[in-house]
């Protein structure tokens, strides 16, 4: 296994960075890390050998792990996933881009309800205003 | 495809996640696969962050059932199933200790006391007052230092992985773990029971 070089003090703090990461990744795999305990680092390691003892994993009761499995497994399966599932699972730019879409068919829509309203609207007043005269003759 | 093309979960223990999620979706026996492969994992992350037995397995419990409830809309986007699965225990736990207003943390005190019962009862009783120390100074840390502590050396995940759970590149995470032994010791360096004071989540050494 190559030895990692010791920072200095002048060294940068990435290279530190590194040099602990290297040591707790070996730490956790049980690896043996050689190197020479000395400058900023020395306490760092140590201090992460001391964590790495201390922070040990923890066994779940059997029963416990059992019987929540039991339960998960009997869960039934959903028929279909709904549409609000379905919406959800859709990436968020294609939901955006839906929204848009969306949006905008619903406004041309609106549009144009309303400009076919206010012709009919206004050709009505049209047919009204001629009808008037037509009356006044027919009546004189 | 019919049910007797479907390929049998059990007999897949070492599937790749993804392939074990799609096939969980119609399932049960796939999601009892990849709950085999990390209830442990969970458990022990939600142990130590909430101190007791007794809360790891109701809130452990909680986060497998919100996991399959949810699993029909899990889309790995980035995110892999295990770091989904820890962003639901972690959104939990946060959730357990907004509900009681304590930060009872990384509870190690009996665990530790258990574990060195074996040793010589001197050579013991420094190690407990060691680990205990380390252990409160542990509790005096930011909770995104604390988290990231027992990812690497409770679960003993890759920087990659932790990186994936908390959101940050692999390189922020060895940033954040120098920075952490630096406040760790800091901490250690004060005189016992000094530095019990209140942790903020984005504070810095």
């Amino acid at each position: 296994m190559s030895v990692p070089p010791i920072p200095t003090p002048e060294e940068s703090d990435s290279v530190l960075a590194e040099l602990l990461s290297a040591h707790a990744d070996a730490l956790i795999a049980g690896r043996p890390f050689a190197t020479p305990l000395r400058g900023d680092a020395a306490p760092l390691l140590e201090l992460a050998n001391s964590l790495s003892e201390a922070l040990v994993p923890v066994d779940p009761d059997t029963a416990f792990f059992t019987r929540l499995k039991a339960e998960l497994l009997a869960v039934p399966l959903p028929t279909t996933p709904t549409l609000s599932t379905r919406w959800r699972s859709l990436p968020a730019r294609t939901r955006f881009v839906a929204r848009v879409g969306g949006l905008t068919i619903t406004a041309g829509l609106a549009l144009f309800a309303g400009i076919r309203a206010l012709d009919a609207l206004r050709s009505g007043r049209r047919e009204a205003s001629a009808a008037k005269p037509s009356l006044l003759t027919s009546t004189s | 495809m019919t049910a007797s093309d479907q390929p049998d979960p059990s007999a897949q223990p070492e599937a790749d996640d993804a392939v074990l999620v799609e096939m969980a979706r119609r399932d049960r026996a796939a999601f009892g696969v990849l709950y085999e492969r990390y209830v442990k994992k969970v458990y022990n992350y939600i142990y130590y962050r909430t101190g007791s037995h007794e809360d790891a397995e109701d809130l452990t419990s909680r986060v497998f059932h919100r996991a399959l409830t949810h699993i029909q809309g899990y889309i790995d986007r980035g995110v892999p199933f295990q770091a989904w699965l820890y962003r639901i225990a972690h959104n939990l736990v946060a959730n357990w200790h907004r509900d009681r207003s304590r930060h009872k943390v990384i509870p190690l005190d009996e665990f530790v006391a258990t574990r060195l019962r074996s040793e010589a009862p001197e050579a013991a009783a420094e190690s407990q007052n060691e680990q205990q120390r380390l252990v409160e100074a542990i509790r005096t840390l930011p909770e995104d230092r604390q988290q990231l502590l027992l990812l690497k050396f409770v679960d003993r995940l890759s920087n990659q992985e932790i990186g994936e759970i908390m959101n940050r590149s692999e390189g922020a995470i060895k940033s954040l773990y120098h920075r952490t032994l630096l406040a760790l010791r800091e901490a250690l360096s004060e005189p016992s029971g000094t530095f019990d004071r209140p942790a903020k989540p984005d504070e810095r050494p």
